[in-house]
């Protein structure tokens, strides 16, 4: 019996290189095959779960990568095995209907496969490097969906993506080297034992790198900007995996960070919590300013990590009170993993119909539309945070996570933090009204009818699944408490079981919020960002040309760097080449020797005796005959004498070109075939005799 | 008896040179056969001699106490010959079909296998002298490839190899005879010969050191005496694939292990801060090399340019002068050897089927070309460092080394590199893959990928990049053995 998480983790990577070929032959089976593993994981996946429910699950190879592989399955674990297993399967069976127009259908698929492999081994590895390992994986394989168009604006977008994947894995590999050189062990467990005997310093050091390298998958600022143009470029289901699981393998790594590795360290974990703060507010601002579904989405997905992020660092703010932060955290994660599949999905759906994605050209498309209204409804109320849908369930968590927080500490800050919870879910609102009542409320006279003949049925199971999950995770919160609170514990943190999810408080905060979102759309959206003008809507985006950190900052100051180094370095290449110059054209000037005697003589001799027996042709074709060659070179070289004459260095010159025929006549008369070889063995010998004398005489 | 067959993989090679010389011993329809032959059985001799060798020594000349020309073999030895050995029979399968189009094969694999024996002698080399003497015969055998096209390029690339050598000579002699001086005794003996550190006189040893470190360094391509190997490009691709793999640059870094190791040991190092004066241009190499490669459109330039920074770090993994880091370089010495060779063949293979030497006209080309780009994706990854490839295990053990010279900073210096390193390698592989060419169609699928001959080696070394990174205990535990005789 095959361990199970070897067995989920070999089945994406086999059915990766079989897809490829299989697809060859027949897209039906290839789509089959994909379908039917996928869907073969998640069955393991649950079939985990009655030994996760007791305790954690550990498995290890040895002899592989020569730290050997060790995987292991913890609550927190599973959990985000569980919904990249369901994205996946949903993803697979809603990119069967997607992907059939576009080209390289078989590469794709390989490479959702291939990330998907990754992505798993990333949540189960308990080894760093093999994290490690997988989140390269991961990171170059999804590189291929992200371009997978293959146009200007994806291989821009890819550019950025993988560069800065790139950076985060080795900034990440700077962290793993310091754990290892801290605690000499490479095992998670390990390093967050060893840790407790590391310097204060270091750990601060140790987490920064981490975090940074995990950061900058999960989009935390300021290190998001590869998000918006990636989310964008890619085809639809490869975007909502991107969001929904690529994004919570860096917030994985950052709980890994703050809550395992430094034992929820309390200095790091205000950090983390402050840029929680920053990206609620900017990835809200932004979403509210874009004009483009997916980037609105995108920057959504900013928006909504501050929320995870927050509630991260007030696990560690809370210490041992930390329960019910880390549950809202899990919860946040599980959430905004469907109903953002949900919304992607159906924002892929318009695609499929429209191609396009501009709300300028799409508004008042699903007027008419009641399905893909009512699943886009549902995902939007979720992310809202309505009552009933499973977002409320999770902000409440992290809300009350937050008023405990100023309870314990009597500090002002979390009353700001409240404050900007507040205003972040406002902007949550704002932005998914735009969006709602753009397409599916406004009337634009240009689209009418259902195009049910482009969007079949299979199609829209997976916008069914997801809707019928969020509503019960809003209305049945308990029921999912109780699977993570199962074992009791998460990474040493007390679970609560049966939280009132709907308390007064709660329904009070979350009716605020909606009303202040409702607000901010009413008066500030539809007034300052959409023109109406003879019945057409225009979406105004004034953060386009606004300060952008990549191209304003970054682009800038790596580009000016680069020349700088590069025009350093140039130098350097030639430095050896220019110091002889001179050094040459100076002993010119004093001895005043023609330096070219020799060599040009060695090589015009040199050429003569290698070319003229099987030479006879250059690179061109040109037959050359080798009297010629050495005729051509003399003419110029006469010429070039007769050009210095003209220059009025006539004696020099005289004097030189006599040297220069006094030598050329005793080589020739004493017949001596100078050519480089036994020049250079000649200079050796030479070298090596007035070496031996030194010796002796020394 | 015993001794003969030892020393066979040294002679079998400069015998069969002169026999290929002549097309009457050998007739043109038998030269590939002969030359497979002779790889093939100098493997196998090779193998025999590492095996039965039992650490003899064998003298062959002994004048007096500074000309005693001897071969030993030891365990750094055998490394560098099973490498040397193994790439030498994928070269010339890869060199059968690719020096078709190049023409002048006779005269191309007579200095194909002299080299080879002048390798052996430099790995088997028990002394200073006898090690010095194979290093300037290697010069000398390699000549005559990188000047293959015979072009005017090719000739003023080939005058910059033998000036930049012999510059590096005259370094090594002056090196040897301060050396010479001191100690009376170069016989390599592992950690340093015994006795050296008593000199009085540190100054003349540090120079000493330092000068045969700069004289080794031109082959290893140390900045700022790294020019020749850029423009020794012109030469035809499996000779560019032997010279960044084992041939010179290896031969240089061989050597210089040899000598920090086996002459000055690292414990009279450190005392020398002998280090110290070479870090600094060694960091200029990883950077420089680096740096300059983004720059390089020309494909062979390209990784012509990473070489250096490659052989950066195996030299920073050498003035470490702790156990990880040795370690380090002589894994990074291994691996890069298989990496470039894979990565110079798929180029190589690109140009011959195409004709294409610079990346903005390889558009697309990775659909026709699958296997071969594959290839270059692995050999790239590996380069960069990411796991499961070899190049991650010996860029770990590096890392290591670092820690455990407390020198974070050659981390960073390592990963930024690692980070330029993607950058240069990876736009080849996303042109190749995911760029539409200029003429291209669906559907529209040419079967590029180079013949059997050469698409079997690349195939081989791709596999084994990542069989080393999955399993690279086979080689940490060969190269233990060295580690513990050294410190």
């Amino acid at each position: 019996m095959i361990n199970k998480l070897v067995l989920i983790l070999t089945i994406p990577f086999l059915t990766a290189g079989l897809s490829y070929y299989v697809g060859k032959k027949s897209e039906r089976i290839r789509d089959l095959l994909n379908v039917i593993s996928t869907s073969l994981v998640f069955i393991l996946i649950i079939m985990l779960y009655p030994e996760v429910s007791k305790g954690t699950i550990e498995y290890s190879i040895h002899n592989i990568m020569g730290t050997g592989l060790h995987l292991k399955v913890d609550m927190l674990r599973y959990a985000m095995l569980f919904i990249s297993g369901l994205a996946w399967f949903l993803a697979t069976m809603f990119s069967t209907q997607y992907i059939t127009r576009y080209r390289h259908r078989n590469r794709y698929y390989m490479f959702f496969m291939l990330t998907y492999a990754f992505t798993l081994g990333v949540f189960m590895s308990d080894n760093i490097l093999n994290l490690f390992t997988f989140f390269e994986g991961m990171s170059l394989a999804s590189y291929a969906l992200v371009i997978h168009d293959e146009d200007e604006f994806s291989h821009d977008a890819g550019i950025s993506y993988l560069s800065m994947a790139l950076a985060g894995g080795l900034i990440l590999l700077m962290g793993i080297f310091l754990a290892f050189d801290y605690t000499n062990t490479l095992e998670i467990s390990g390093i967050a034992k060893g840790m407790e005997n590391v310097s204060l310093a270091k750990q601060y050091i140790l987490g920064t790198l981490f975090i940074i390298g995990f950061g900058i998958k999960a989009s935390m600022f300021p290190l998001h900007t590869w998000l918006p143009q990636t989310y964008a470029a890619a085809p639809a289901p490869a975007t909502a995996i991107l969001s929904a699981i690529l994004l919570k393998t860096g917030l994985f790594g950052v709980i890994i960070t703050i809550l395992e590795i430094l034992n929820g360290n309390v200095v790091m974990s205000y950090v983390v919590f402050g840029i929680g703060l920053i990206n609620i507010l900017l990835g809200g601002f932004f979403a509210i300013m874009q004009r483009n579904i997916k980037r609105i989405i995108a920057y959504s997905s900013m928006s909504q990590t501050g929320f995870i992020l927050l509630g991260i660092g007030l696990v560690g703010i809370l210490g041992n009170h930390g329960g019910i932060a880390l549950l809202g955290t899990i919860m946040y994660m599980i959430n905004h993993a469907f109903f953002k599949l949900l919304l992607f999905f159906s924002a892929g759906a318009i695609y499929m119909i429209l191609k396009e994605m501009s709300l300028n050209v799409i508004w008042g498309f699903g007027k008419h539309k009641k399905k893909l209204k009512m699943f886009f409804l549902i995902g939007v109320l979720g992310i809202m945070g309505v009552p009933g849908f499973n977002g409320y369930t999770s902000k409440t968590l992290i809300h009350e996570a937050i008023i405990e927080a100023q309870h314990l500490t009597h500090s002002n800050f979390f009353n700001i933090a409240e404050m900007i919870f507040y205003i972040g879910g406002a902007m949550t609102v704002a932005y998914m009204l735009k969006l709602f009542v753009a397409i599916f409320i406004d009337e634009n006279k240009n689209y009418y009818g259902q195009y049910k003949n482009r969007l079949k049925k299979r199609a829209q199971l997976p916008l069914m699944i997801l809707s019928v999950i969020i509503v019960f995770i809003g209305i049945f919160p308990n029921s999912i408490v109780r699977v993570l609170g199962s074992s009791g514990k998460i990474l040493s943190y007390n679970i609560p079981v049966d939280i009132k999810f709907f308390t007064y408080e709660a329904l009070i905060s979350s009716v605020i919020i909606l009303l202040f979102g409702g607000f901010i759309y009413l008066f500030i959206v539809r007034r300052v960002l959409i023109i109406k003008k003879d019945d057409q809507l225009i979406f105004l985006n004034p953060s386009y040309n606004w300060f952008g950190l990549e191209k304003d900052l970054y682009y800038p100051l790596f580009t000016s760097a680069f020349k700088g180094f590069s025009i350093f370095f140039k130098f350097m290449d030639v430095l050896l080449i220019n110091i002889v110059n001179i050094i040459i054209k100076i002993s010119t000037f004093i001895g005043n020797i023609d330096k070219v005697i020799l060599p040009k003589l060695e090589w015009d001799k040199m050429i003569v005796v290698v070319d003229s027996k099987k030479m006879n042709t250059d690179i061109n074709g040109k037959i050359i005959k080798t009297s010629t060659l050495a005729k051509e070179k003399y003419i110029s070289e006469k010429e070039n004498i007769k050009n210095k004459l003209v220059e009025g260095k006539e004696k020099i010159i005289e004097t030189n070109e006599v040297k220069n025929q006094r030598l050329k006549h005793i080589v020739g008369n004493y017949n001596i075939k100078l050519s480089s070889i036994t020049f250079s063995v000649f200079l050796m010998g030479f070298v090596i005799v007035i070496s031996y004398l030194f010796i002796f005489t020394i | 008896m015993k001794n003969i067959l030892v020393i066979l993989p040294l002679i079998l090679p400069i015998i069969s040179a002169v026999a290929i010389s002549s097309s009457k011993i050998i007739k043109d329809k038998y030269l590939k056969l002969f030359v497979a032959a002779v790889v093939f059985l100098n493997f196998a001799f090779i193998v025999n001699a590492n095996i039965f060798s039992d650490l003899e020594i064998i003298h062959v000349i002994t004048v007096n106490e500074f000309l005693d020309i001897y071969f030993h073999i030891d365990q750094l030895g055998k490394l560098f010959s099973y490498m040397a050995g193994f790439l030498w029979i994928l070269t010339s399968f890869y060199s059968f079909e690719y020096m078709k189009h190049e023409g002048k094969e006779r005269r191309y694999y007579v200095f194909f296998i002299l080299t080879f024996a002048m390798i052996m002698g430099i790995s088997y080399s028990g002394n200073l002298f006898t090690l010095y003497i194979y290093y300037e015969l290697l010069t000398l055998s390699t000549f005559p490839l990188v000047i293959h096209a015979d072009s005017k390029e090719a000739l003023q690339s080939g005058k910059k190899y033998i000036i930049y050598s012999f510059v590096g000579a005259t370094f090594i002699i002056f090196g040897m005879m301060i050396l010479f001086s001191i100690s009376g005794n170069m016989n390599f003996i592992g950690g340093g010969i015994k006795g050296i550190g008593e000199y009085s006189d540190k100054t003349l040893l540090l120079i000493s050191f330092l000068s045969m470190f700069l004289g080794f360094g031109v082959k290893a391509a140390m900045v700022p005496f790294h020019s020749w190997l850029p423009a020794a490009m012109v030469a035809p691709t499996p000779v560019s694939a032997l010279l960044h793999a084992v041939a010179v640059v290896k031969s240089g870094i061989f050597a210089l292990t040899r000598m920090t190791y086996y002459i000055y040991g690292p414990m009279l190092i450190k005392e020398l801060n002998g280090d110290d004066y070479l870090i600094p241009l060694v960091i200029a190499t990883i950077v420089m090399g680096s740096i300059i490669a983004l720059h390089q459109d020309h494909l062979k330039k390209r990784l012509a340019y990473s070489t250096i920074s490659q052989l950066g770090y195996i030299i920073l993994g050498i003035l470490m002068l702790n156990p990880n880091g040795l370690a380090g370089a002589l894994m990074h010495m291994i691996n890069h050897a298989f990496i470039k060779i894979t990565l110079f063949f798929v180029v190589g293979s690109i140009t011959y089927m195409t004709g294409k030497k610079y990346i903005h006209e390889i558009n697309g080309l990775g659909k026709h070309m699958n296997k071969s780009f594959i290839a270059f994706f692995i050999a790239s990854v590996s380069l960069v460092g990411i796991p499961p490839t070899n190049g991650f295990v010996s860029k770990w053990m590096l890392g290591l080394g670092a820690m455990e010279a407390n020198q974070v900073l050659y981390i960073v210096i390592l990963l930024f590199s690692a980070f330029l390193t993607a950058a240069y390698l990876f736009p080849v592989v996303i042109a190749g893959f995911f760029r539409r060419g200029d003429d291209e169609k669906e559907g529209d699928r040419k079967e590029l990928d180079p013949p059997r001959l050469m698409m079997v080696p690349i195939i081989m070394l791709s596999v084994i990049i990542i069989l080393l990174g999955l399993f690279p205990n086979l080689v940490i535990n060969f190269i233990d053995v060295i580690i513990v005789d050294v410190f």
